[in-house]
């Protein structure tokens, strides 16, 4: 098959200014469509190695090609131009809280307007539109004139999945999006991301504490220790042993 | 149960001097007014005549004449317009000194550094100072009160605006740029509504506070009700100058009852 | 509730949008007839500035240290002022304060009394009382130091009572279930847990005094701010410069001084 991956990484390294070494030469293809999902302890480096793709960290090593284009050291107005492909879905959820659910959607759109009419939040009748289709699609349809900080923990998170898809991203990096979340949300957050990115054909890569959400909804899994990849493989590839390697010796108490 | 111990161990943990160390901090206290007040050079006499003036002064002030609200009423508004005026420059300057003072979006350290000393003394020097010397600067009328009340006003909220922004919660703006906005955008919709409800309490704040300054800058001769004040209390009138002091008990009164109206809808 | 989520919220939207550009519209209006009214241009800020910066670099600067003994006598006063106001309003204010707190208030009109008289007190500027005692006790000090008083207690009142309302209620039962009288419930109950909001307060208002005692001055009050209002009123500017930098010296060290104190009592 001559399908190129979406994503390339190759030797990517991340040493932060204090000396941490939180990435230490990770490299891995993602395909088109792909739904990966990253496992690995407190401190792996997982959340570092998502920034560094957007560039809210800037690598300090290493290659990252997207769709073919080099942007390991992209920036500017590239950056932005970038950025709106790549939708980003946050632990906290990261909403402005004091704007309307539907302008939190609508913010996905910033990258598609001008810098005035952006700022001035002119959004186009199309873009209001799909904003509210995509709140009635993550079950959001009624609430979408309440103050973001009136929602939920897991509607926060439904709404955060809204704004990425609204941006057209064809890659969602999803951070950890059901830590925050009691067992019922999470199970709903993931099941939309799941069944959202599916139906518009997004390529997904989400970090993940839980195991078993991993091996439920994942393509492949990646294991992530200490800053480099030590496990790739299927879910079912998943062994108690590879839980052990990855977490340490209490291989069940995944949470910390 | 807990809180009985705790009372408990209030009446009996402590050593008797522990125990009497409030009443040691009374007399102490008490020992130095005491000599503050002999320290000032009293004019007994005086202020003995002082209770006879007060009967007098009381006497005079009852009835307050309301005739002369008609003459009052322009330097009272003056009075509202100079405050009015002074916060709006204030809070216009401060909003640019707090957005290059922030820590977190300074174009450079020296310029925060700087820009910070520069509202830790235009709020340390008060605002009848400032006022006293503008009249020589820029003469008498409202302008030398404007800008008293507008660079005392940029002292403090320049420090609290840079503050605000300083506590908005990263991952706004993190999420906001994550989309591909551009500066402009993220400042128009991560930063704004964060800080626009402390923004506009603060600045309000201000407006109660530039009102009882603007009542009185008249003392230095910076205009509006606060000549009218003195003018009277000079003259003796103590019926005019109930009538003007209750005057702008009820300017500043109404300032604040608006204000918190306000307040309580912005949150 | 027959209307759904999505139309009260709507309606909510709507109508907080509408408050919004009320209060902006208003504020508008009152800036541009302020404005209008004083004769303010954007013109005399371009203009003033110019003639602030040559006032202050020409007459008022260099300041004449040689005069700097001149006013140690006021600032011995502005601080004796301010201490001697600060305690007439902690007196003052102490016992009122537990009346207008409604958690310990023996009467509701016991309590709205004394919030009128904190309010009354503290709407009127320092200087306006200061204005009225220099009448009364004639020019000095004292007069400022009552005319703090007073300001003081006002604010005092207020914030002493608000800090009341706040404590924990379940320690004043556990002390009335022991059978204590009124009394004792104030003193074990109350008092501990009050008194560091009440050095915190008092501590604060300090603070405020000695801003506002160097102000006071300036209509006969005593202190640095006659000094200074004399030293303008005779052009002398290089002097009343000292006289500033006296009063900034003041509030600054005063600042340090007290923030030093909250962090040891506390
Ligand atoms: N801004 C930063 N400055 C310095 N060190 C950092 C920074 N951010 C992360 N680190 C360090 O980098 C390492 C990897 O952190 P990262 O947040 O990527 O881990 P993670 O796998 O996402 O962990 P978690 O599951 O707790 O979110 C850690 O040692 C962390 O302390
Ligand atoms: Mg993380």
């Amino acid at each position: 098959m001559s399908v190129q991956p979406i994503l390339s990484v190759t030797e990517l390294k991340k040493t932060f200014p204090d000396g941490t070494r939180a990435l230490r030469g990770v490299s891995l293809d993602v395909m088109p469509g792909e739904f990966l999902v990253m496992i690995g302890s407190s401190g792996a480096g997982k959340s570092t190695f998502l920034r560094c793709i957007n560039h809210l960290f800037e690598p300090t090593g290493g290659r990252i090609v997207y769709d073919g284009t080099d942007i390991s050291t992209i920036s500017g107005a590239n950056l932005r131009r970038l950025r709106r492909e790549l939708g980003m879905i946050f632990q906290g959820y990261n909403l402005v809280k004091r704007l309307s659910t539907i302008e939190n959607v609508l913010l996905g759109r910033l990258g598609y307007m001008s810098s005035i009419s952006g700022a001035l939040g002119l959004y186009s009748k199309q873009d209001r539109e799909r904003a509210v289709e995509l709140l009635i699609r993550v079950g959001l349809g009624e609430q979408r004139f309440k103050r973001a900080d009136q929602l939920s923990g897991g509607q926060q998170q439904r709404v955060g999945i809204a704004r990425a898809i609204a941006q057209n991203a064809r890659l969602v990096l999803a951070d950890e999006p059901i830590a925050s979340l009691d067992p019922k949300a999470s199970d709903t957050v993931m099941s939309y991301l799941h069944e959202v990115t599916r139906e518009e054909n997004i390529t997904c890569i989400v970090n993940l504490h839980q195991v078993d959400y991993a091996k439920r909804f994942a393509d492949r899994i990646i294991g992530l220790k200490d800053g480099e990849i030590t496990f790739i493989g299927k879910p079912e590839e998943v062994t108690d042993e590879v839980i052990r390697d990855l977490y340490g010796e209490k291989g069940d108490q995944v949470d910390e | 149960m807990s809180d009985l111990k705790i009372v408990a161990q209030d009446l009996y943990g402590r050593s008797p001097m522990r125990r009497l160390m409030p009443l040691w901090w009374a007399l102490g206290l008490t020992a130095l007014f005491v000599v503050s007040i002999l320290g000032m050079n009293l004019n007994i006499a005086r202020i003995i005549e002082g209770g006879d003036r007060l009967v007098v002064m009381l006497g005079q002030m009852f009835p307050p004449d309301f005739s002369i609200l008609g003459r009052i009423i322009g330097p009272a508004i003056e009075t509202l317009y100079v405050a009015i005026l002074g916060t709006f420059l204030g809070v216009v300057f401060s909003i640019v000194i707090g957005v290059l003072a922030a820590h977190n979006i300074t174009p450079h350290v020296t310029v925060e550094i700087a820009l910070k000393g520069f509202s830790a003394f235009t709020r340390a020097v008060p605002a009848l100072i400032w006022a006293l010397l503008f009249i020589v600067a820029v003469g008498l009328g409202p302008l030398p009160g404007i800008l008293a009340l507008a660079v005392n006003s940029i002292g403090m909220l320049g420090k609290v605006f840079a503050e605000s922004i300083e506590e908005i919660d990263k991952g706004q703006i993190e999420a906001v740029a994550a989309t591909g906005a551009t500066p402009l955008q993220i400042i128009s919709k991560a930063i704004i509504p964060s800080v626009t409800p402390a923004l506009v309490s603060w600045s309000l704040f201000r407006l109660d506070i530039n009102i009882r300054y603007s009542a009185v800058l008249g003392v230095v001769g910076a205009g509006g009700i606060g000549i009218e004040l003195v003018r009277s209390t000079r003259m003796l009138a103590f019926d005019e100058t109930l009538t003007i002091t209750l005057l702008i008990f009820v300017m500043v009164w109404a300032v604040e009852y608006v204000n918190n109206k306000i307040r309580a809808f912005i949150r | 509730m027959s209307e759904g989520v999505l139309e009260y919220t709507r309606k909510n939207l709507i109508r907080r949008r509408r408050i919004a550009r009320l209060i902006i519209f208003g504020f508008t209006v009152a800036v541009l007839v302020s404005a209008h009214g004083t004769g303010f241009r954007i013109r005399d800020l371009y203009r003033g500035i110019p003639n602030i910066i040559q006032f202050l670099t020409e007459d008022l600067l260099p300041p004449r240290f040689s005069v700097w003994r001149r006013f140690l006598g006021p600032t011995m006063e502005t601080i004796a002022m301010s201490y001697a106001g600060t305690f007439l309003s902690v007196v003052f204010a102490a016992p009122l304060g537990f009346l207008a707190a409604r958690n310990v208030s023996p009467s509701p009109v016991v309590m709205q009394v004394a919030r009128a008289i904190a309010v009354f007190m503290r709407t009127i500027p320092p200087i306006v009382w200061a204005l009225l005692l220099v009448s009364i006790v004639g020019i000095g000090p004292f007069a400022g130091t009552i005319a703090l008083g007073l300001s003081g207690a006002g604010m005092l009142i207020k914030s002493y009572a608000d800090s009341i309302e706040d404590i924990d209620a379940g320690q004043i039962e556990a002390v009335r279930a022991t059978g204590a009288g009124t009394f004792a419930v104030m003193m074990k109950g109350v008092v501990p847990q009050f008194s560091p909001s009440f050095v915190s307060w008092s501590l604060y208002r300090f603070d405020l005094n000695i801003r506002s005692a160097a102000v006071v001055g300036l209509v006969g009050a005593g202190g640095l701010g006659f000094s200074l209002s004399t030293a303008v009123r005779l052009f002398r500017y290089q002097e009343a410069a000292v006289a500033i930098l006296w009063i900034l010296g003041l509030i600054l060290a005063i600042e340090f001084v007290t923030a030093k104190l909250r962090g040891h009592l506390i």
